[in-house]
């Protein structure tokens, strides 16, 4: 099942990692990704791994969770290796660039990292649990006259509709593949392209439009269109400690040099 | 909603802005949800650009459906929908997706304005130009991947673009040497040149970086401005011709009296410019309990938003002149669809929404019957908890006056009656609901409303041409009796993954020619997963799936309208049966053999009098026709229905099996998979009942044509 709505499902387990607070991981990985990818030496992408793996271990997560990779790619992901290898970039053994295959990992590891940090939150939080850290992350932003509340109500009405509008445009998706090719757009696939972005769009809009009106009926006949104040979540210590060591991991990786140093371009 | 409006092709975009100008302050309801349903659709449409790995071609879709929201709503508006949806994309993968949505927040708001003004091409790309184009620059400089302020990264990169070039001219030249030794030295020297092209141009990359970057939005701004101007023009096109107009709808304020009694003093009530009822008198007396009945399309719901405020405002009398619609002691109003009439991400939510007191939510919840946790997702609820988690909210507000719009249609017969009986121990309130099933109790005022007076028409002349008893089949090439056989079928969702979710067992199942099998199930019985297998969309977990060669499958979705994509009825069928219009290809005997298959479609499914209508103008049964014939026309031999029950009336349910019929005579094979358990049409071959994931038989398969 590759549905896209399964990307809004955490993994139904018991872990330290899935009780941790949205707001630890969302931080903790919004730091942790800027202290990696502002600083691009081996030894940080080397700290910044070994946290990833202690995270996903603590998230009791098995291998099988990890997405495959698309064969696209995969192929793009060859054709940079061969590059690298036969480059010029020293040290070299024989005709194979060690140096060229060191970058081209590092550039790749740093990606991966990215992806899994994110995949981990999406697969240990629920998507209403990450809606509601979201609201509450936002609410400081009040005192600069930010309308945190009517943000909050559009998100969280987002949240709600946003499996709904998933499967639709699944459906929608199932019913422009499964047609023959557009009748009149053979052998022009250009215009192939066009006709199919433009149809699944449209029936999109359309469905979508059908549930806005519905929305807005139900949100008058509660008599309010602002959401409830999202529901308090004191942190526990174990949540502050992420947070605070996310924060000290990152500025740690702006001051301590990395090793070995960035070749200059 | 406020005078009737039929939108023509011709009509100026900026005719509507009497919706989208001036307008100061926070967002109406229907802005709202105008908003968020933008908003999550631009969410979506990134997800599946991750699944399908084209991130960047989604986020041009997403700017198509902001630049939608833009023509017809004001600037706030969109800025709440790609803020709020800039906020969500956080979880789909960090700040990459997070400058997608914004961007196609800004994009879309251009391409927006240029479809309301009807600006040409010219002047739309200027303005994307001046607004989209530095915000996207500025977004790959310094926000995601922030390559000006990142001078680590953008070494690492160069780097690799370097090694990248020569690597790539080291193996050209290894290539070359090769075709030397053989005396071909002109290939090598041409390789050769290929090869340093490729190091200079990796120079001039480096090299040039800060002008490059923003040059290359450049071109891909004014690519964007003139998609969205075509497509985002196209769509809009579509959907105001579908005649959903922007709704114009805002929070009632409080209520100062009460909201019954009330009348109905020959009314036509309408929706959308159209009449839906006949002449309406009709008076409301405070603490009566009404139900209403009628067929599907009679103008129930359109009653029950006329007396709620939300539409046909001013034909419904009040001496009090208040409704309160939401507040305590107003209105109350829970309408059809359940998953549209929760509005809450959580239970807890859901209950509070609209109310600031505190309240027990276990009581609540017990009050109709529900035991839930109050963080539980509502998105993960059935039909029948989500039906009555809305009218606890309604129960509530101790509302005066509750309006209950087929609130049990969902429910087990014994859930049925609690609510029902629930509802009539509400001695002080007044009660109007709508059912379709014969469930008013004794002391219950019963009203009938009948169809408006063209809406019959139609009917007459549909049932005055009874035909079809000869059987015209469409040509297959499925020599097979037997279509599909099922094996000791197994599925699970997630399998192999400690959290597997075991959701059908030992399924032995086989359909031949001509048949018409009837799978009915609860909710969560597994009914549409085995739905999908046996329409070739999802595989099974284990044991086999024999398919006769040349069968094809298709399944028709609830909800029909999302598998139309064209705007008319002809250019539907078409689109559906694979028939190619072109002159050049008439000769072809394939497509000789799908013409024919189309025409003889169009005649078995009725469907010359729809010619040249729009798929929009259609009722549900004409849409699921056209639905139908298409694929029939395909030649598709066996067709899954999931739920095609839901909301019919007995009217629908004799249209339906008239439908069925006709896809039978065609020589097409049927399984409806249902909810509903006392539906049987004639002509059952297998009737089925799906529980726990097992398959077990209630009427013995007879096989074959019936």
């Amino acid at each position: 099942m590759n549905r896209s709505s399964s990307f809004f499902r955490a993994i139904p387990i018991d872990s330290p990692v899935h009780r941790l607070a949205a707001e630890s991981k969302v931080l903790a990985g919004i730091l942790v990704s800027i202290g990696l990818v502002f600083n691009t030496e081996w030894s940080h992408i080397g700290v910044a791994a070994l946290l990833l793996f202690v995270a996903f271990r603590s998230a009791r997560l098995p291998l099988s969770v990890l997405p495959r990779v698309p064969l696209l790619v995969r192929f793009a992901l060859f054709g940079g290796l061969m590059g690298s290898i036969f480059s010029d970039e020293a040290p070299k053994v024989g005709a194979i660039s060690l140096g060229g295959l060191s970058d081209y990992a590092r550039l790749i590891a740093i990606g991966f990292i990215m992806i899994l940090w994110v995949g981990i939150l999406s697969w240990t939080t629920g998507l209403t649990a990450v809606g509601f850290a979201i609201r509450r992350l936002i609410r400081p932003l009040r005192f600069f006259k930010v309308p945190v509340d009517e943000i909050g109500s559009v998100i969280a009405l987002a949240v709600r509709s946003l499996p709904l509008v998933a499967d639709e445009i699944d459906v929608v998706n199932e019913s422009v593949t499964s047609r023959p090719a557009p009748a009149d757009h053979a052998g022009k696939p250009i215009r192939e392209a066009f006709a199919f972005i433009r149809d699944t769009a449209t029936a999109v809009v359309i469905g979508s439009h059908r549930r806005a009106r519905d929305l807005s009926m139900a949100m008058v006949s509660r008599g309010s269109t602002t959401a409830p104040l999202p529901p308090r979540n004191e942190l526990r210590r174990i949540d502050k400690l992420v947070i605070v060591g996310a924060f000290v991991v990152c500025v740690a990786a702006f001051v301590i040099p990395g090793v070995p140093p960035n070749t200059p371009a | 909603m406020s005078a009737p409006t039929t939108s023509h092709d011709d009509t100026p975009h900026h005719e509507r802005e009497g919706l989208t100008g001036r307008r100061k302050g926070p967002l109406d309801a229907a802005e709202m949800a105008d908003a968020a349903l933008t908003a999550a659709m631009i969410v979506a449409l990134l997800a599946a650009g991750r699944v399908l790995a084209a991130g960047s071609m989604m986020q041009v879709v997403a700017s198509f459906v902001v630049a939608v929201l833009a023509a017809r709503r004001r600037t706030r508006t969109v800025v709440m929908a790609s803020t709020a949806a800039a906020c969500i994309a956080l979880i789909l993968g960090g700040l990459g997706p997070v400058s997608q949505a914004a961007l196609a927040g800004v994009f879309g708001w251009c391409g927006g304005q240029s479809l309301r003004r009807g600006w040409g091409r010219i002047r739309t790309v200027g303005f994307t130009l001046l607004i989209a184009w530095p915000a996207m620059a500025a977004s790959v400089l310094f926000f995601y991947p922030a390559i000006a302020i990142n001078r680590k990264l953008r070494d690492l990169v160069f780097e690799n673009v370097e090694n990248q070039a020569d690597g790539m001219a080291n193996i050209l030249a290894g290539i070359g040497s090769l075709f030397d030794a053989v005396g071909l030295g002109i290939v090598d020297r041409a390789l050769g040149s290929v090869g340093n092209g490729l190091q200079n141009l990796a120079g001039f990359l480096i090299d040039n970086w800060l002008l490059l970057i923003p040059a290359t939005e450049l071109v891909y701004s004014v690519i964007y401005a003139l998609l969205i101007r075509s497509v985002g023009g196209g769509i809009l096109r579509r959907l105001e011709r579908s005649l959903v107009d922007p709704l114009d709808l805002d929070v009632q304020p409080e209520a100062e009296g009460a909201p019954v009694p009330l009348a109905l003093n020959d009314v036509v009530l309408e929706r959308n410019g159209v009449p839906v009822t006949a002449p309406l008198t009709l008076e409301v007396q405070p603490g009566e309990h009404l139900v209403i009945e009628g067929p599907n399309g009679a103008g129930k719901s359109t009653l029950l938003d006329a007396m709620a405020g939300l539409d046909n405002v001013g034909r419904v009398d009040r001496p009090s002149d208040v409704v309160g619609l939401g507040h305590v002691g107003g209105t109350a109003r829970v309408g059809q669809r359940p998953e549209a009439q929760v509005i809450g991400t959580t239970v807890g939510e859901d209950l509070a929404w609209g109310l600031a007191d505190d309240f027990d939510v276990a009581a609540t919840l017990a009050d109709v019957g529900l035991v839930l946790p109050e963080d539980r997702p509502t998105s993960e609820l059935s039909g029948g908890e989500l039906q009555r988690l809305a009218l606890a909210s309604a129960l509530r507000r101790k509302p005066k006056l509750l309006l209950a719009d087929e609130v049990t249609s969902m429910l087990d017969p014994t859930e049925q009656a609690r609510i029902i009986e629930r509802l009539g121990a509400l001695a002080d309130a007044t009660i109007v609901r709508t059912t379709h099933r014969d469930d008013a109790v004794a002391s219950d005022r019963r009203i009938v409303i009948r169809r408006a007076a063209h809406n019959e028409a139609t009917d007459d002349e549909r049932g005055g041409d009874e035909r079809g008893a000869d059987l015209r089949t469409i040509r297959t090439n499925v020599g097979e009796h037997r279509l599909i056989r099922l094996r000791d079928v197994a599925y699970s969702h997630a399998a192999g993954k400690p959290w597997a979710l075991p959701v059908l067992h030992d399924v032995d199942l086989s359909i031949h020619r001509y048949e018409l099998v009837v799978i009915e199930g609860r909710n969560g019985s597994g009914k549409t997963t085995l739905a999908r297998i046996l329409a070739g969309l999802d595989t099974a977990t284990s044991g086999t799936v024999e398919r006769t060669s040349g069968v094809r499958r298709a399944l028709a979705h609830q909800h029909v309208r999302l598998q139309l994509l064209r705007a008319t009825v002809d250019e539907e069928l078409t689109s559906l049966a694979g028939v190619r219009t072109d002159r050049e290809l008439s000769g072809d005997a394939d497509q000789q053999a799908r013409t024919e298959n189309l025409e003889t479609a169009i005649n078995l499914f009725e469907l010359e009098r729809l010619s040249g209508r729009r798929i929009d103008e259609l009722s549900g049964g004409e849409q699921r026709r056209v639905l139908l014939a298409g694929l029939v026309a395909r030649g598709v031999s066996l067709l899954v229905l999931d739920e095609p029950l839901a909301g019919l009336d007995a009217e629908g349910r004799v249209d339906l099996a008239r439908t069925l019929d006709q896809v039978r005579l065609a020589g097409t094979s049927i399984v409806v998979v249902s909810h509903d358990v006392d539906w049987a049409p004639s002509h059952v071959s297998q009737h089925l009942r799906l529980e726990d994931g097992r398959l077990r038989s209630i009427a013995p398969g007879i096989g074959g044509p019936a």
